[in-house]
């Protein structure tokens, strides 16, 4: 238990080091190797779950990440996004096994606690979110130049939020939650969610929070293996993200 | 409009004196409910007391058509109302000033408190639930909830409105503990007045979520005459919607005022900070 948690959390600050980025990318290859080592160290039937959940993040990590609207690198960046979340898919084809995605969808009506999980996440993150784009400059992170680069940019945020949920809640979650228990595989996910967030620019005193917010989310879907209620509350919380970068942006647009 | 069908028993002419009277309690139990609150916002935030007294009057005389025991008990209120309208509601340190307002502010929550006791003998209606209560984990994550989110806010506020001109900040030891007695003095009489009196009165003749609002608007409105303008009751009306909704379900006088303790911690020091900051250079979201 305590050497897959080792093993798993060396993959997760892997992927930390590379993505933020922190450390330059020899340093960076040589903990991928190291992580990839662990891995191999762990029991069999681990073992591939492990590998599965390293590649996933690597190929994450190698992508070009960026909050960019030109055409060239957003597209490299959406294939990459797009190979990390089909591994899990190719690999359940591969070796004739369910659920490496743990996809639990299931649209229904949210009944009174589930609203109670919707309701407080929107009260909390809204309030966070406008105070951290009216406090700082990280607005300036995403392009809302022309009213074009605007509506590209509010239709990739609330594209990859719904890949988010899909990447880190159903595929990290669901694979770490195969061996470990729920609170460490938590964990895991909310840092490697964070960092994720962190490159697009959520950077400064709102990474607290950030990951309280990605904890939260395994929370719910723990809670009620559903992931169309993950899934709204990020549909939420992105339209307030656009809202606040946009009015940070552009604050005569709203108060004249 | 199966009310208005002549086979509804309330259509018979022999029960339209009944139906008469119901109409007529309620129009002066929600009527004097809605005065006291035009009343209350036309006194406090909007300072027209002219125009207020007038609409508190008429709400005292639209009681007139309630229950004989719904006007006894909200007459209280009024009169508590009338109190609070003649103190001067403001931040000021000084010790003439502190006398001025503390003695009325105590005669708000001691007058109802005794009248309910003594003089009607209805000691349950106000009630201070204090001993024999134990904080579980939700209620202390509860107060950290409060104090991160007012930990953002607050400076923020201030920076962004302007408020903390409102309060008066002096570097001295004296001035700062008068000023600390005086926001958590204000936080625990808020809880005292609005929250177990007023409250305690209205949740016994409403259903609690009208109580509730009523409740709500008084404790918007003084807070709004004390200083916290601006964009503040937008969030001070849902803050003071939970305190009620809170002490309903934990009935723990001493958790609300430890809820607003807290939040009156941080506005003390992000006072200081609005003022002097360097002196406390504790918040990410202000200067």
């Amino acid at each position: 238990m305590y050497r897959l948690f080792a093993a798993a959390s060396g993959i997760t600050i892997a992927f930390v080091a590379t993505a933020a980025p922190l450390v330059s990318d020899q340093w960076g290859a040589l903990l991928w190797l190291a992580a990839f080592c662990g891995i191999g160290l762990l029991h069999r039937h681990q073992r591939r779950h492990m590998a599965l959940y390293g590649m996933m993040l690597l190929v994450l990590a190698l992508s070009p990440l960026s909050t960019s609207t030109e055409l060239v690198p957003a597209t490299m960046m959406l294939v990459g996004m797009a190979g990390a979340v089909s591994l899990p898919f190719v690999a359940q084809f591969v070796a004739r096994e369910k659920d490496l995605l743990h996809l639990r969808l299931r649209v229904a009506w949210p009944t009174r606690q589930e609203w109670g999980y919707i309701a407080f996440a929107a009260c909390m993150t809204s309030t966070v979110l406008a105070i951290y784009f009216a406090t700082t400059s990280a607005g300036h992170n995403w392009h809302m130049e022309t009213p074009g680069a605007a509506l590209i940019s509010f239709m990739a945020i609330m594209l990859i939020g719904a890949w988010e949920e899909v990447f880190f809640i159903a595929g990290v979650f669901g694979l770490l939650r195969k061996h470990l228990s729920y609170r460490s595989a938590n964990i895991l996910q909310a840092v490697a969610f964070t960092t994720f967030l962190y490159v697009f620019g959520f950077q400064g005193w709102v990474v607290p929070f950030v990951l309280w917010y990605t904890y939260y989310q395994g929370f719910v879907y723990y809670k009620t293996r559903n992931l169309f209620l993950t899934l709204i509350i990020h549909a939420i919380v992105d339209l307030f993200v656009f809202l606040a970068i946009f009015l940070s942006l552009r604050p005569t647009w709203a108060f004249g | 409009m199966i009310f208005l069908r002549p086979q509804n028993l309330l259509m018979r002419p022999e029960y339209s004196s009944i139906v008469t009277s119901m109409m007529r309690e309620m129009i002066g139990k929600y009527g004097s409910l809605l005065l006291l609150l035009a009343a209350a916002v036309l006194i406090m935030p909007l300072e027209q007391k002219a125009e207020g007294y007038a609409v508190l009057l008429a709400g005292v005389a639209c009681l007139a058509l309630a229950e004989r025991y719904f006007a006894k008990h909200v007459v209280v209120l009024f009169g508590m109302l009338a109190v609070l309208g003649s103190t001067p509601i403001d931040t000021s340190i000084d010790l003439e000033h502190i006398l001025r307002m503390g003695v009325p502010l105590g005669l708000a929550i001691a007058v109802p408190y005794l009248v309910f006791r003594y003089i009607y003998n209805e000691p349950h209606v106000i009630q201070y639930h204090f001993a024999k209560h134990t904080f579980t984990r939700g209620q202390v994550g509860y107060i950290l909830l409060a104090l991160v989110a007012s930990y953002l806010i607050l400076p923020f506020w201030m920076q962004n409105t302007g408020g903390y001109m409102n309060w008066a900040v002096l570097l001295d030891p004296w001035h700062l503990f008068v000023l600390f007695l005086g926001t958590n003095g204000l936080g625990i009489w808020d809880e005292l007045f609005f929250i177990v009196t007023v409250l305690g009165v209205l949740r016994h003749h409403l259903p609690f979520w009208q109580a509730n609002i009523v409740q709500a608007v008084l404790f918007t409105s003084f807070l709004y005459e004390l200083g916290f303008t601006g964009w503040a009751p937008f969030l001070i009306f849902p803050f003071a919607l939970s305190q009620g909704l809170v002490f309903k379900y934990t009935k723990n006088l001493v958790y609300i005022i430890a809820i607003h303790l807290t939040i009156d911690l941080v506005l003390y020091l992000a006072l200081i900070n609005a003022h002097f900051p360097e002196t406390l250079p504790l918040f990410i979201t202000g200067a």
